[in-house]
């Protein structure tokens, strides 16, 4: 109850301070809102050039999945133990390289 | 009946029915309101929808009606017009590729202001300390004078807000002039609810110590 009544104090208190002058400061900073065809542009655009990254990227995987695949034929013709060896390295590598970036990407998630 | 109590029946009358009236037109004003507010929100529900399923227009619509609320929340955290300007654009941009994942849990201002609020903290935390304190302090001088322009005052409000932190601005401000509750803040900003909770009593310290160190002088 004690807490309930603190916060309201202070949520008067900065209404009564600070409240007034940021609705003033937010009035005299509107911006002019661009037409609606600037907009379109910009989502046009940007929608072209994220299709152009995704591919990209995917050519990029596609080619390095490929010269992996290849390597690794190579060295099941010639060597098992170097196979074992490195298919363990690569499995390592890319547990560390998914628990990092996931690690990181938990927090960025913005679909609320 | 005399004739002194017929007039005074007569004024009663018209009166009441003024003041039915005065009620009637005040509720019907009052619905007329509410459905104003109801079409609003449902033009954004349907925009919103239409915006997940790929529709360019809908989306660029939508970016439209709340680029000025967008723009004014960047301006108060960043209190530097030019940074403003950029973190509105890179919401923007965000909001388009990330806008099939919106769920619509929260409003869509709400989601506008949770990447901002973000981008601004990754800007803060990839500029060194130091660099940063300076950047802040001309930048604040550089909003004093183009407000002091535009209003011809540069209230001791905005001062004081103006010099508190932007990790300790950004939760004062959502908390106490846009309403949002400390758990809401704390999933926008993607901090604990306990470090909102500090950051707010902190800042509200600061605020109250630098105006009372104004008006002492």
């Amino acid at each position: 109850m004690k807490k309930h009544k603190t916060e309201n104090g202070d949520q008067q208190w900065f209404d009564n301070q600070i409240g007034k002058a940021v609705k003033r400061f937010d009035d005299v900073h509107e911006p002019s809102v661009p037409e609606l065809h600037a907009f379109e542009q910009l989502v046009h655009e940007h929608k072209r050039e994220v299709k152009r990254k995704l591919w990209k990227e995917l050519m990029l995987f596609w080619l390095a999945a490929c010269f992996i695949f290849g390597f690794m034929m190579w060295i099941v013709d010639r060597n098992w133990v170097w196979f074992a060896v490195f298919q363990s390295a690569i499995a390592a590598g890319g547990i560390v390289f998914a628990g990092m970036t996931f690690g990181k990407r938990v927090g960025r998630e913005w679909n609320r | 009946m005399t004739l002194l109590q017929l007039f005074f029946a007569t004024i009663k009358k018209v009166f009441y029915t003024n003041e039915r009236n005065k009620k009637f037109n005040r509720l019907s004003y009052n619905i007329n309101n509410m459905k104003g507010a109801f079409t609003l929100v449902q033009d954004e529900t349907i925009l919103i929808k239409q915006a997940i399923r790929g529709d360019s227009r809908a989306l660029s619509e939508l970016l439209r009606q709340h680029y000025s609320f967008l723009y004014q929340y960047v301006l108060k955290v960043t209190m530097n017009k030019a940074r403003a300007e950029d973190v509105t654009q890179e919401t923007m941009l965000k909001a388009i590729e990330k806008i099939s994942t919106f769920q619509g849990k929260a409003k869509f201002s709400t989601w506008l202001i949770t990447i901002a609020s973000r981008l601004v903290v990754d800007r803060i935390r990839r500029n060194e300390r130091e660099k940063q304190w300076l950047q802040e302090e001309q930048s604040l001088r550089a909003m004093r004078y183009d407000t002091l322009q535009r209003m011809n005052e540069w209230p001791e409000a905005l001062q004081a807000l103006g010099e508190l932190h932007s990790d300790i601005r950004i939760p004062v401000l959502l908390k106490y002039y846009y309403g949002y509750a400390q758990e809401e803040i704390s999933t926008m900003l993607d901090i604990p609810v306990g470090t909102v909770k500090s950051r707010l009593h902190n800042g509200l310290k600061q605020l109250r110590k630098e105006l009372t160190e104004h008006e002492e002088a």
